[in-house]
């Protein structure tokens, strides 16, 4: 038993004057008798034959003590961890965590868990209402405080696992902030505890959360991390890095096979002692293969992870229009390329809506730009925010952004410009390359438009003759025309929100998840927010001729180590037992004071007894 | 000769009793109550032979005659008996309707009545915790008028000191006698030794307790403070009818110990209420108990 108030225990102070009013207030009546020595030997006796005699003597007093005792504890609200049906509103988080689909209970954690969340809905009692979470790396909330028990069975048939890891804290803490705006008396979270380590003092202290507990083994062998990268070796070799992991404590053998479509790349037997791991790197040589999977052949009681996806980060060409009297040093360096698709035109055949990756003016400032992405060579549109404001001769470069995509591993140094446009900067704009008397080379995105300022002339300046130049050219295409998918190289976590670069051109894009789900996506400057990314496997994006794709993987070692955890509630919840009910914390109070009460009619009783003296 | 204490009627009632004395004492006076003396009373006791200086009057001259031997007649001497009639007369006993007290007047009028009409020697001895008054030895009829005067001053006050006063009696006394106690013997102190004391010094011990309703069956309940009348000690009680049900077995075990003592040491004990009627006490109750007959 616990108290609420235990303040409320200061009023057990009042006993002493309860006692001290006893003997102020007992005005008896004076009777003078002969002598008082027969009186004195019948008393004698009288009370030396029971305790309930000498009790009775003073049973006012014992029940008005009593009563303050009582109405003490009433005001220090005591409450008792009891089992039974009744009590205030409740909360039940289910975990939808990857790790929910083991199959170490029958038929897996998650149907279990579904059960014993079924079975306290139907506990509840008829005025209590219930509220349904699931978990997730974020929580979200299935159905509202309702008194509605179909709906909630409802929500709960609705839920499935996902193939994400779980942020069990953030879902408590999550709980917690509702728990008070809904009244929430008892969280009951139904979970295997799997999922992101969590700190284990937020669990404590937490009266009103009872934990179910669901799982019991850990036999899992899984990929824990995978990745497709480019070799270092060669610009068409690729390389995969992966960890394989034993999570149970038992020796595994099983077979590992990496393919891209068709295409076994790697096949190989492993064997894992009991809870060993194992980072390998494999070469793979792709022949236009998009994308690669990794997997192993065991079984285990959690087969999500036996599997891994990844794109490979074969890059796609880039149209390019030059629009440009000669650009020798530019055409030159685009036909290097291995990715442009070069077209060159002279600027009075320029006109706008053409369908390319990028246009390069080289001198020619066009009237109107619209959208897409651009390069300026002393070139400018009117309806773009740059400012020319005059003219820099001998410019000789200050600094340069040493951090930026465009502009990193370049050394800019012993630029010599002769001529350059003294320009001032847009706002939101980023000034790559500096002079002294202004920024040379200028980056800007804004109205789905992304712009790349160079303010001399290439033939004007040595920069074509330094080996930065082609490297610059090919950094600013990469960063004008970015990869979905192609950057993150597959590396994209089961649950975690896919921040993606499409065509900037693109209004809205259709997002096409593993098992069918079709959501159109807007395109906010040239990026879509993929927050849905709930099961391993390939997404589509598609808009028009556009066609892309990016991989999900569970890749989560906390999720794939089933082994279950249980947080430092759960001693108390295994001395009351699993299946006895639901845990609610009664308060006494209302009992405490109907006793008083009755203590109170009980003096009234003796008290009008006494004075008829019939006791 | 009546007063408030005896009426005509009943006095007349009186002069036929006497009091009765278990054994014979000796007198110090010529009364009516025989003697192992010898003496000069009407009643013969015996012969003895004539010895020089004797009465020639009392000489058997029908024996002479016959025996030619003069022998001497001798009489029973009559002698009068002492009675002591020893009152409490401390606070408790003003207790009752009448009070234990003004009945223990009555008691001690008529016995005194009586013991005087049989030429018996009466003294009076009131006390409490101290001694409030002392009279006679008074003998004679006409000394009821002295009794009845004492016992017209008298009033009761004070606690009892019971056994320390009647030893000091007891002590003080010369001439033993019929002691006839009157108390409702409700001293803290005990009554064992001061009668224990009158029965070592020969007394012939009647003890008489006088009760009153109110002390038998209080007639109240509640919650009370009981104050003592002699030591005004006071005492919180709450009188439930079960704890009446208990101080009527307490009094009936106090009485049923004073019976046993008495009957232990010979001495004869009556109990009375005030509610008994006075002459039934005397006429009836004495008579049964042996005192008077």
């Amino acid at each position: 038993m616990t108290f609420l108030n235990p303040l409320g225990l200061v009023a057990l102070l009042l006993v002493p004057i309860v006692i001290l009013f006893h003997f102020l207030r007992l005005k008896r009546q004076e009777k003078i008798v002969s002598s008082t020595i027969l009186w004195e030997r019948a008393l004698r006796d009288y009370y030396a034959n029971t305790w309930w005699k000498k009790i009775r003597k003073n049973i006012l007093l014992w029940l008005q003590i009593l009563t303050v005792v009582l109405l003490a504890l009433a005001l220090s609200r005591p409450c008792f961890p009891w089992m039974g049906k009744e009590g205030g509103n409740v909360m039940i988080v289910l975990d939808t965590s990857a790790s929910m689909l083991a199959r170490d209970v029958s038929p897996n954690r998650w149907t279990v868990a579904r059960r014993e969340a079924e079975k306290i809905v139907d506990k509840l009692g008829r005025n209590q209402q219930v509220m349904l979470l699931e978990t997730g790396l974020s929580p979200r909330i299935v159905v509202a405080l309702t008194g509605k028990k179909e709906e909630v069975l409802k929500g709960i048939a609705s839920l499935s696992p996902r193939e994400v890891p779980a942020d069990l804290e953030k879902v408590l803490q999550f709980a917690r902030s509702l728990k008070k705006a809904y009244r929430i008396k008892n969280i009951y979270f139904i979970s295997d505890g799997g999922g992101k380590e969590f700190n284990r003092e937020v669990w404590e202290g937490e009266r009103d959360l009872e934990w179910r507990h669901i799982g019991k083994g850990n036999d899992n062998v899984g990929i824990t991390a995978f990745s497709v990268r480019k070799s270092y070796r060669s610009n068409f070799d690729y390389e995969v890095f992966l960890t394989l992991q034993n999570f149970s404590n038992e020796s595994r053998s099983f077979p590992f096979t990496i393919r891209g479509g068709d295409k076994i790349f790697y096949q190989q037997k492993f064997s894992l002692a009991g809870g060993e791991k194992k980072s390998l790197v494999i070469p793979v040589v792709s022949r236009g293969e998009n994308s690669i999977e990794a997997f192993i052949d065991i079984r285990d009681d959690l087969p999500i992870d036996d599997r891994s996806y990844g794109i490979i980060p074969f890059p796609p060409p880039i149209s390019v229009l030059l629009v440009s009297k000669e650009g020798y040093f530019l055409q030159k360096a685009l036909r290097l390329h291995p990715r442009v698709i070069l077209k060159v035109i002279p600027p009075q055949d320029w006109a706008s809506g053409q369908n390319v990756d990028v246009t390069i003016f080289d001198g020619y400032s066009p009237s109107e730009i619209g959208e897409g992405n651009y390069i300026f060579i002393r070139a400018t549109a009117r309806n773009l925010p740059l400012q020319v404001v005059g003219e820099q001769e001998s410019v000789s470069v200050l600094d340069w952004n040493r951090q930026h995509p465009l502009t990193r591993y370049l050394d800019f140094s012993r630029l010599r410009i002769q001529r350059a446009w003294k320009v001032n900067p847009p706002s939101g704009s980023q000034i790559l390359v500096g002079a002294t008397s202004g920024p040379l080379i200028l980056g800007w995105e804004g109205n789905n438009r992304q712009v790349l300022w160079i303010n001399f002339y290439l033939q004007e300046s040595d920069f074509p003759l330094q080996v930065a130049f082609p490297v610059f050219l090919s950094q600013a295409l990469d960063w004008l025309v970015p990869l979905a998918g192609y950057e993150q190289e597959g590396r994209i976590r089961a649950g975690e929100t896919a921040n993606l670069r499409v065509d900037p051109r693109l209004r809205e894009v259709k997002v096409i998840d593993p098992r069918g789900g079709v959501k159109l996506l807007p395109v906010e400057r040239g990026r879509i927010m993929v927050e849905e990314t709930n099961y391993q496997g390939y997404y589509l994006l598609e808009a028009g001729s556009y066609r892309s794709s990016f991989a999900v993987s569970l890749l989560s070692e906390e999720e794939s180590n089933i082994q279950p955890r249980i947080p430092p509630l759960a001693p108390l919840e295994e001395e009351r037992g699993w299946e006895t009910g639901q845990r609610f914390y009664s308060e006494l109070w209302r009992y405490l004071v109907f006793l008083v009460i009755l203590l109170l009619m009980l003096e009234w009783y003796f008290y009008q007894k006494f004075r008829e003296g019939l006791v | 000769m009546a007063n408030k204490f005896l009426e005509p009627e009943f006095l007349r009632k009186l002069e036929s009793l006497s009091v009765v004395a278990r054994k014979v004492f000796m007198g110090q006076l010529v009364g009516e109550r025989t003697n192992p003396k010898k003496g000069r009373s009407v009643e013969f006791a015996d012969y003895r032979g004539y010895q020089m200086g004797d009465d020639f009057r009392y000489v058997d001259w029908n024996i002479y005659g016959r025996l030619e031997k003069l022998f001497v007649k001798l009489f029973r001497e009559e002698e009068d008996l002492t009675f002591h009639l020893l009152v409490d007369a401390s606070q408790s006993m003003a207790f009752g309707d009448p009070s234990k007290f003004e009945y223990a007047l009555k008691i001690v009028a008529a016995l005194s009545y009586i013991g005087l009409a049989n030429l018996d020697r009466v003294s009076l001895y009131f006390f409490n915790a101290h001694t409030q008054k002392r009279t006679g030895p008074l003998r004679g009829k006409h000394q009821i008028f002295s009794i009845f005067q004492v016992l017209e001053e008298m009033s009761c006050s004070g606690e009892t000191q019971f056994d320390r006063f009647i030893r000091n009696y007891a002590l003080e006394a010369k001439i033993p006698g019929v002691a006839i106690v009157i108390s409702d013997l409700l001293d803290p102190g005990g009554y064992t030794e001061g009668l224990l004391a009158l029965r070592y010094h020969k007394y012939d011990v009647f003890l008489v307790q006088v009760v009153c309703e109110d002390e038998l069956f209080p007639p109240w309940q509640g919650d009370l403070k009981l104050v003592d009348s002699e030591t005004t000690e006071k005492w919180d009680i709450t009188i439930t009818p079960e704890l009446l049900e208990h101080y009527g077995e307490t009094c009936h075990k106090y009485f049923q110990g004073i019976e046993n003592f008495c009957r232990r040491h010979e001495i004869d004990y009556l109990r009375t209420s005030t509610s008994i009627p006075f002459e039934d006490l005397i006429l009836k109750y004495l008579r049964q108990g042996g005192l008077v007959k």
